[in-house]
């Protein structure tokens, strides 16, 4: 498909790394543009301060997107009288309620350990991105502001005084927290066992109490708030993509897969990753997941009411990220499940993991009634899972393949060498690391790693954690999305570490569980290793699944010819090749009118290149 | 850097002067001072300081779990799990905690950031300087700690002997210990190490780039205090003429608030000891409210606290303060029932089943039927 939903994308390789300064002495630039602020609506629904922001004053209009990165424009953003005494009362708040907090900000040795670990800096060079200084913009002013000698230091002049609040600090919290993708690497590094993202998230819940937060975030957070998915899709909506789906099963393997929605009574509660609903490899990847559930006999519904996993509070604000999460438990309750099984989004299962779960006396499945996870076809009971009782879908998956309890036919990928992209919070904060590469190499025989120290635990980010793959502008069709480039900068490191992959080990198909990731790859290896596809764990999966009493299959997934299969010359494919690229998180309406500019396009000549 | 070196400089004049006769009156009044009362004012300062800080963290409850995975968890059982690196039970998160902690052990990835020569693409090369060098810092300066217990227990217990003795072997040097002699004093490897150390330290934060650019007047200044500490203390036990048990009288004075500051009660104390004494009590002073007070916090690292798997109590039990708090937090606009209202037509005709709002939740989140 050309036009606009085609992303060509350069191929900045060697031009961008030569441009790099890694010396630490390097001024700032002027500050990678992010996208606009969130309107009083968003806030509003949100239950959000409203902050400066009640007035739509410049916000939405097409200069948001490049403010300058130190607030220094009169008047822009709007902020609230007295701010500086919110910020401080806000960071009080925080401290008293969370220990961790305070030792994050004080314990900091800045040994340097971390400093160039962050995909951020390598892909900027920007001294502010390594997470010591990121933090620093925070540290500073709790320094400052919070300690005896930093308040003392305030009475001197001019330099002693450190994060003095201004509006500048302010901009610079906005760019760099919102920048941060929250992945941990730099936690792997820390001797003190300090953790930068606790920083910028915390720096972004102290922007919100001002009304300051990405448009980006915020508005797919509303949607989830609303209807249960990041996506915007209500249950007609939903209804209507999963019969889409359960009919593209039915062309490819002949087989009718009933998915039952909102129905009481199941075992399961299954909370698929909402990118799933729509098009690119996240669908293909959930077609996967329901051939495998319908393959393994599981009795799941899935819930319109919870039906993503994605969290998008986890990039905005505690309150709203418990709330978004408790909510597939109370459906679970409601439906009357055992256990939930869900999907991969990293920072799903990280609030689940470090927030929801924590407290000492209390499990998420007892408060809830739920049971431990147990897999009925092999019998296997996930004890680890017992206290929140929810199943990583990779092990259930894990389980299934070990125990050859469904058959797989590795030839059908036989074309592919595949690599797999351990997702930042499956592997830092879950410790899931050999369960999605059992299951991969069962599924595609040819199965190598990325170099070392760019997998497992270090893994590096795909470039849109944190919030930053859900980028407003590009879902408008703008083809120069205003995060692209720091998508492209922040996946670097992956992008060089996947190009190595290939060129070393020829590895042509790069695998992900994560939702997240496997809206982000795609530009990601079309910019740093052109000729790398990208499928989703469980595409590959189902393209390698045998399920009983299907017909011989002649496509994949994806729409193409299967290994082996001859090319039937009448027969046009039953799918049109998957469109290159699109965002997780359209709402239907701008679906459409994507669809309409491209078939414009298409009209007028195949569209611009 | 010019800042802090000039600050730690001049203290370590002012203080020279004020205890040398002649200059600032006989200097006993500057002995009083750097002696007795900032030794002593540091300790009470630190200690209280200390307790404070840690005080107000331990107050503040420990939010959530971020045991941070560092490998394979327990999973499946064919599974190899990682072991420490991903801990699944309290005890091997303790463990974990206190194996990082005293071997710095996450600084095994340490490494230095370079562009590869061909390619020119940033290769991370691993170094172990950094993990070495805060290694033997910490160690050595344990063990000079230790040996100044010397100075207070007059009759050294032989149970102790080993303190002046063989403990350094633990460095490496196997018994060679106090076998070397400088200016006829045995020399001990943890003196030449603990400055070596730190000025390893201190020189990469000067030439390294990076770190130059990251480092703060604060963390200079901490080195300096160090060096100063360091450099007065070694010259007093293997330069200066000062009389071994001389100095143990005069420092089971200071113990006892009764040192013999003047000449009339023996020996005069080396002007060198009131310096030492000096920036021990600047340095106690600067202990509470600098990083350095990770000497008593660095043990709650948030990362390595809590296991990766949270304790099943195995009974239903009721929502603790936390639980419910987080229960509490779910907003009614969140709720299935504004689900429902919003939704209920587009629920009816996708055909789909629609839960009538019912009766109000029970405590555990359970329908009351």
């Amino acid at each position: 498909m050309a036009g606009p939903l085609h992303l060509t994308l350069p191929t900045p390789g060697d031009e961008l790394l030569a441009g790099l300064d890694y010396s630490g002495t390097g001024q700032s630039p002027p500050g990678l543009p992010l996208d606009r602020l969130a309107g009083p609506d968003t806030l509003r629904a949100l239950g959000l301060p409203l902050g400066g922001q009640s007035a739509p004053s410049f916000l939405g209009s097409a200069e948001a997107q490049s403010w300058p990165l130190d607030f220094a424009e009169a008047g822009k953003p709007r902020l609230p009288s007295g701010w500086e005494d919110l910020v401080r009362q806000a960071l009080k708040k925080r401290l008293k309620a969370d220990r961790n907090l305070r030792l994050h900000l004080e314990n900091c040795q800045r040994c340097g350990a971390c400093a160039d670990k962050c995909h951020l800096y390598l892909g900027t060079g920007d001294p502010l991105q390594m997470p010591v200084l990121r933090s620093e913009l925070l540290r500073a002013f709790y320094r400052g502001e919070f300690t005896l000698a930093g308040r003392l230091l305030g009475l001197l002049p001019g330099p002693f005084r450190e994060g003095r609040p201004d509006r500048a600090l302010l901009g610079r919290w906005f760019h760099y927290f919102h920048q941060c993708s929250l992945c941990r690497r730099c936690a792997v590094f820390c001797p003190l066992g300090l953790d930068n993202s606790e920083i910028s998230a915390l720096g972004r819940d102290l922007l919100l109490e001002l009304g300051l937060g990405r448009e980006g975030i915020l508005e797919p957070l509303r949607r989830t708030v609303r209807c249960g998915n990041h996506a915007g899709l209500g249950p007609i909506e939903l209804k209507a993509e999963l019969a889409g789906i359960s009919r593209h099963v039915e062309e490819l393997t002949g087989l009718q897969i009933s998915i039952p929605l909102n129905e009481p009574g199941h075992e399961v509660l299954f909370v698929p990753p909402a990118a799933g609903y729509l098009s690119g490899p996240g669908r293909r990847n959930l077609t996967g997941c329901l051939m495998l559930l319908h393959e393994a006999g599981l009795d799941y519904t899935i819930s319109t009411y919870a039906s993503g996993v994605e969290n998008y509070g986890a990039f905005a604000n505690p309150s709203l990220r418990e709330a978004v999460g408790l909510r597939m438990y109370s459906e679970a309750a409601r439906l009357g499940c055992r256990w939930i099984l869900a999907g991969d989004d990293g920072q799903m299962w990280r609030v689940l993991q470090q927030c929801l779960n924590a407290a000492p006396g209390y499990t998420l499945a007892e408060a809830h009634g739920l049971e431990t996870p147990r897999n009925p076809a092999t019998g296997t009971v996930f004890r680890e899972a017992a206290a929140c009782a929810v199943l990583h879908i990779d092990l259930l998956a894990a389980d299934l393949v070990a125990r050859r309890k469904i058959r797989l036919k590795p030839k059908r990928n036989l074309e592919f060498t595949a690599t797999f992209h351990d997702s930042c919070h499956a592997a830092r904060s879950l410790g899931l690391l050999e369960e999605p590469r059992q299951v991969l190499l069962a599924a595609c025989a040819d199965f190598q790693e990325m170099p070392e120290g760019t997998t497992r635990e270090m893994t590096y980010c795909c470039g849109a954690g944190g919030g930053l793959g859900a980028d407003p502008a590009n879902a408008h069709g703008n083809e120069a999305g205003a995060l692209r480039e720091i998508r492209l900068r922040g996946g670097m490191a992956r992008g060089l570490a996947l190009r190595r992959a290939q060129r070393e080990k020829g590895v042509n198909l790069l695998a992900a569980s994560c939702s997240t990731c496997l809206t982000a790859l795609p530009e990601l290896a079309a910019c740093w290793a052109p000729g790398v596809e990208v499928a989703g764990l469980y595409e590959i999966l189902g393209n390698a699944l045998a399920m009983r009493g299907e017909k011989r299959r002649r496509l994949s997934l994806a729409g193409e010819l299967l290994p082996g299969v001859p090319q039937a010359a009448e027969e046009a494919p039953a799918l049109p090749p998957p469109a290159a690229f699109a965002g997780g998180f359209l709402e239907p309406s701008v679906l459409e009118e994507l669809s309409r500019l491209a078939a414009l396009a298409d009209e007028n000549g195949g569209g611009k290149s | 850097m010019a800042a802090p070196l000039l600050i730690v400089a001049i203290l370590g004049v002012a203080a020279w002067c004020a205890v040398s006769p002649g200059i600032v009156g006989p200097g006993e009044a500057g002995r009083l001072l750097t002696g007795l009362v900032v030794p002593w004012l540091g300790l009470a300062v630190m200690t209280l300081g200390l307790a404070l800080r840690l005080f107000r963290l331990l107050r503040a409850p420990a939010a959530g779990n971020a045991c941070l995975a560092e490998g394979q968890r327990r999973s499946l059982p064919w599974v190899r799990p990682a072991g420490l690196a991903a801990p699944s039970t309290p005890g091997e998160a303790r463990l974990r905690r206190w194996l990082n902690l005293a071997s710095f052990r996450p600084l095994r990835r340490a490494s230095r950031l370079l562009a590869a020569p061909e390619t020119n693409q940033p290769v991370h090369y691993p170094s172990g300087w950094l993990r070495l060098a805060s290694l033997l810092f910490h160690l050595s300066l344990l063990l000079v700690l230790l040996r100044h217990i010397w100075l207070w227990l007059a009759p050294f217990p032989a149970s102790l002997a080993w303190l002046d003795r063989g403990l350094d072997c633990l460095l490496g040097a196997g018994g060679l210990d106090g076998f070397f002699l400088f200016n006829g004093r045995p020399l001990f490897l943890s003196d030449l190490i603990l400055p070596a150390s730190l000025l390893f330290l201190l020189g990469r934060r000067r030439l390294n780039p990076v770190l130059r650019r990251i480092s703060r007047p604060a963390d200079y200044f901490a080195l300096f205090l160090l060096l100063a500490l360091c450099g007065s203390g070694l010259a007093l036990r293997y330069i200066s003429e000062a009389d071994p048990a001389a100095l143990r009288a005069f420092c089971r004075g200071l113990a006892s608030f009764s040192p013999a500051l003047s000449q009339e009660g023996g020996p005069e104390p080396p002007r060198l000891l009131f310096l030492h004494l000096f920036f021990f009590g600047l340095l106690l002073l600067f202990i509470p409210f600098s990083k350095l007070g990770h000497m008593v916090t660095a043990w709650l690292a948030p990362n390595w606290s809590r296991p990766l798997v949270p304790a099943c109590s195995g009974r239903r039990s009721r929502p603790g303060r936390r639980g419910q708090a987080a229960q509490d937090a779910v907003p009614a606009s969140q709720s299935y029932a504004g689900y429902a209202a919003a939704y209920g037509a587009a629920l009816r005709e996708a055909g789909l089943p629609v839960d009538e709002p019912g009766p109000p939740l029970d405590e555990n989140g359970r329908g009351t039927e």
